[in-house]
């Protein structure tokens, strides 16, 4: 299975965390709290409709809302292979950290 | 919906639209609308509005990037396709190619010659401020207006009008030729001008050498030309020398001394000069104290004014003719003691715009021949048409090779293409068509311009320079002719149904295009059949004038001109010509035909007055008509038998007639005037002095007279063996130095100068001709590729009545039948409109030819045949297709 890249992964599980909530502003916002360092819209569409493609994420239009000029908001959430493509990601992670000694890094650093 | 809401820039909003991807852009716009509002209240709108402009630029490079990088893709596989389609139908892509640079050429030829004529006089700073006063004067026969004004004018109008900025006048010497002596080189130049000294501060000449103000603020100093510093002085410098003129024929010898050297000057001047003089002290114009001679009965000068800013010439021009209205007016009442003048009869004074005068003016005394407006509007017209034809070309034989690409078109349009995208990609095709043409093109055009230049008389380059500045020209023109040509077939093409376009069937476009391609076919064989009818009616009637029986024998004659400077041994000179073998005839003459004469009021001896009638008169020696072989009507010609001859006169038959004598013999007549009295010994027929432009108009012929042999003006006409030509000229040249060495010599064939009258015509009609040629040849494509067309499109059509047994001659005739139809239309449209056209530019001859049955039934012959050879080609071989072949697919 392809590897997601890093911003795949952090956007994919921010829409996973947001639930219903997860539309282009709140997904920005989630990102830019949890990293510290600003998502704009623009950077966060493009990988979207890219993820969309490959089918990881789905989009739906929920109600329309007066502050989006009467526009109804696009609601991603994952799909199985979206889900399965994080699980995927993680556990090649997690395999990698298994045998590391981060005892003594761990205590210098604190 | 609340609209007190604040709602995002809405052009910001616009942008964002078209740039995004389509499929987010709905999420995108939502998105951004809502920080927008968050920011509005937040922080205000303006901030909220700032940031969303500030958003959208943000997106503009990749945007670009990307639009470029697509529009370069789609633009490769087009042209990848292009040429594959191109290749394929070889003969085809070149014949459309061919038309369209051919018709672009043509464009770029009339384009080029008609820049050149708009551009006369334009160079010059203040072109718009600089006007010529000219003299309307009106006459027995109406007015004559003349480009040419008294001298004391130019300060009349100085003085008395402060909207004239400056005045300035030129001068051109009236003697046919100007005598210039350096050193041992002697000249006979044409180009002698005289500039009063502020000529510089009206036209900006440029000088090389010399302060414009000041070089000809001396009496007696002289600016002259590169090529004329070159010829006289070779590499030395000019300045300070000195040049010895002798201003008329005989006259006496002037020294000039050289101030200045001009820069080049352009050729697009109404104006010309080698040797630019300072008209201070003119020899001429000069009374004894040294002062210009106020005279006001002679126009001799061109007066030139530049208007201060913001004054309206017409209004200057009412107050000029009121105040000088009034010394034009005295000075006739002088000159003519006892008469009064009505308003209506006094001269009257106008004002012509300096950039007018190439095109627009054509007045008596111009300094040069000028160019006429009609002439170019003439050509853009016939420029537009040809581009137009080229561009009817290119829809036909495109839409004609679109039946062989429905297969291509129906597969695009299966895969997705919109219909928008397929005329994108047809208008495409036909703009890469056409700039390939354009290039061509501009191939033809350097390589017909030496050619072109030789004829016309123009001196057209170009250059890299000249390149550069037509190239926004030629975008246009390949943007325009890439439009026309390009938008019917891309409708067409585009408008295919892909069922249909697939199933194989050739697609036949109904009666809907084909009374369009129909109509076209009319319309070019129309334009090409009138233009054929024009040129041949203007090369017959400029060959009539050319050998038209003359009433005199202008082949073999030659001119010697400059022959008063011999005086005294005018007549020893004659003799020793005579002696020369190759010399038939000499004669002694003030004129020959073709030159301009004077003219006198002459009245019959005993009559009143009031019979008095204008002759051009012309004094003439012994052999005068002998020498021109003239037909003598009745008398005889003047003879050294009879010692009265020198008060003897020859008319002819004209002049008989308008003095109103029954037997003209032995009459005698009197020039009013000087009340001289001549006896009428002999009636030549009527000849042409004149170009045949002109009626032939009454004529004396004088005697040996005494007081005419003093004309300042004197040649030589030299009838001479055919054999050894050249040699002969060789002996009069010798036997010419060895009577004086002041005066060069100078001989011309008067055939070569009275042919040169109808030069112009003969250009303009020789252009005619090629463009002729040019259009005609597009109507022979434009067929041929409807054959072709037609060829394909009936194939099946033609498989079926051959098997059902109509002979290949039978196809054939069908095929050709069906477009020399058309092509007769047009004979019946474009027949009576060149007919009548053509009548009507007769008539501006007094001598024409009649337009005759035999010319228009060649030129029907001509058209038909070659459109019947461009059908048949096709045609024969559809025909020749075995049905097996073409009804395999049915």
């Amino acid at each position: 299975m392809e590897l997601l890249t890093r911003s795949e992964e952090l956007l994919l599980l921010a829409i996973w965390r947001l639930q219903e909530e997860a539309y282009g502003i709140q997904i920005g916002e989630e990102l830019t709290s949890k990293t510290g360092s600003i998502w704009a819209i623009g950077a966060i569409y493009g990988p979207l409709h890219r993820l969309e493609k490959k089918g990881y994420v789905r989009s739906s239009q929920g109600e329309p809302k007066e502050e989006r000029g009467g526009r109804r908001t696009v609601i991603y959430e994952l799909t199985i292979k979206g889900k399965e493509a994080l699980f995927h990601a993680k556990e090649v992670v997690e395999s990698l950290w298994a045998n590391i000694d981060t005892t003594a890094f761990k205590l210098v650093r604190s | 919906m609340n609209t007190s809401q604040p709602r995002p820039p809405r052009l910001a909003a616009w942008f964002l639209d078209k740039f995004v991807d389509s499929s987010v852009a709905y999420a995108v716009l939502g998105d951004f609308e809502e920080i927008f509002r968050h920011k509005a209240t937040s922080k205000g709108l303006l901030v909220a509005k700032i940031w969303y402009w500030f958003e959208v630029a943000k997106s503009f490079p990749p945007f670009l990037v990307d639009l470029c990088y697509w529009s370069f893709v789609m633009l490769k596989s087009q042209f990848s396709i292009s040429f594959r389609s191109g290749r394929k139908h070889a003969g085809f892509s070149i014949m459309t190619m061919l038309g369209l640079s051919v018709g672009i050429a043509s464009c770029l030829l009339i384009g080029a010659f008609v820049r050149d004529e708009l551009s006369f006089d334009r160079h010059y700073d203040n072109a718009n401020q600089i006007f010529r006063v000219g003299v309307e004067t009106p006459g027995p026969e109406g007015s004559i207006s003349s480009a040419a004004t008294p001298r004391p004018l130019a300060e009349l109008l100085g003085d008395q009008f402060p909207e004239i900025h400056t005045v300035a006048r030129l001068s051109k010497e009236r003697a046919e030729s100007v005598t210039v002596v350096s050193g041992t080189e002697s000249h006979t130049e044409i180009g002698f001008v005289f500039a009063d000294s502020n000529i510089f501060d009206v036209f900006s000449i440029p000088l090389q050498q010399g302060i414009p103000g000041k070089v000809l603020s001396a009496p007696f100093s002289v600016v002259i030309t590169p090529s004329t510093a070159e010829k006289y002085f070779g590499l030395e410098d000019p300045i300070g020398q000195t040049l010895t003129v002798r201003l008329r024929g005989d006259g006496d010898l002037f020294s000039y001394q050289v101030t200045g050297v001009t820069a080049d000057l352009p050729s697009q001047s109404h104006f010309h000069f080698d040797f630019l003089a300072s008209y201070q002290q003119h020899p001429f114009a000069t009374a004894d104290d040294g002062t210009e001679r106020a005279d006001w009965s002679d126009s001799d000068v061109y007066t030139y004014v530049q208007l201060n800013e913001n004054v309206i010439s017409e209004t200057l021009e009412s107050k000029i003719v009121g105040v000088v209205g009034d010394q034009l007016r005295l000075q006739v009442e002088r000159n003519q003691p006892g008469s009064t003048l009505g308003d209506g009869d006094s001269p009257k004074l106008f004002l012509q715009a300096l950039t007018d005068i190439h095109l627009r003016s054509d007045l008596a005394n111009e300094f040069e021949q000028n160019g006429d407006i009609r002439t170019v509007v003439f050509f853009v017209l016939v420029a537009l048409l040809i581009l137009f034809l080229a561009c009817v070309n290119y829809v036909n034989l495109t839409t004609a090779r679109a039946s062989t690409r429905t297969k291509e078109i129906g597969i695009r349009k299966v895969l997705g293409s919109y219909r928008r995208q397929l005329v994108q990609f047809f208008l495409t095709e036909s703009w890469i068509q056409v700039s390939i043409a354009t290039i061509l093109a501009l191939g033809m055009f350097w390589m017909i311009l030496p050619w072109f230049n030789s004829f016309s008389g123009k001196d057209i380059q170009l250059t890299a320079q000249s390149v550069l500045e037509i190239s926004p020209y030629l975008a246009v023109i390949t943007v325009i002719v890439g439009i026309m040509a390009g938008v019917y077939p891309a409708l067409v093409l585009s408008s295919f149904q892909p069922a249909k376009a697939l199933k194989g069937g050739k697609n036949d476009r109904g009666m809907k295009g084909s009374l369009l391609r129909n109509g076209l076919v009319v319309f070019q064989f129309s334009v090409a059949v009138g233009l054929m009818i024009t040129t041949v009616v203007m090369q017959r009637q400029m060959a009539f004038m050319r050998s038209a029986d003359l009433g005199f024998d202008k082949e073999q004659v030659l001119v010697i001109d400059g022959t008063q400077g011999l005086k005294q041994q005018t007549e020893s000179f004659r003799r020793e010509l005579l002696k020369l073998p190759g010399i038939i005839s000499v004669a002694h003459a003030e004129s020959v035909p073709g030159r301009s004469i004077g003219s006198s009021m002459f009245v019959e001896q005993g009559q009143d007055s009031s019979t008095e009638v204008e002759l051009s008169r012309m004094y003439a020696g012994f052999d005068y008509p002998e020498t021109l072989n003239l037909k003598l009507a009745e008398g005889r010609t003047f003879s050294l038998d009879h010692a009265t001859d020198s008060t003897a006169v020859l008319l002819n038959q004209a002049a008989v007639k308008a003095l109103g004598i029954t037997n003209p013999l032995g009459k005698i007549i009197v020039r009013q005037g000087n009340d001289r009295i001549y006896t009428v010994i002999g009636v030549v027929e009527d000849y042409h002095f004149q170009s045949m432009y002109s009626e032939i108009e009454p004529l004396a012929i004088i005697g040996p007279d005494p007081f005419y042999e003093n004309r300042p003006r004197q040649l030589f006409i030299a009838r001479i063996a055919m054999e050894d030509v050249e040699q002969t000229v060789g002996q009069i040249a010798k036997t010419w130095g060895s009577f004086t060495s002041e005066i060069p010599f100078s001989a011309s064939f008067l055939e070569a100068e009275y042919d040169a009258n109808y030069q112009a015509d003969q250009n303009v009609g020789r252009a005619f001709g090629l463009f002729t040629a040019v259009a005609l040849l597009m109507a022979l494509f434009g067929l041929f590729g409807l054959a072709t067309y037609a060829a394909q499109v009936r194939i099946s059509e033609i498989g079926v009545r051959r098997v059902f047994g109509a002979s290949s001659y039978q196809i054939v005739w069908l095929m050709v039948w069906d477009f020399t139809r058309f092509v007769l239309i047009s004979f019946v449209i474009a027949i009576p409109i060149a007919f009548v056209l053509m009548q009507k530019w007769l008539e501006d001859f007094p001598f024409r030819i009649a337009i005759s049955v035999g010319m228009i039934g060649t030129i029907i012959l001509i058209t038909l045949a070659s459109a019947i050879i461009a059908v048949s080609y096709q045609s024969v071989k559809a025909a020749r297709v075995p049905p097996i072949d073409s009804l395999k697919y049915q």
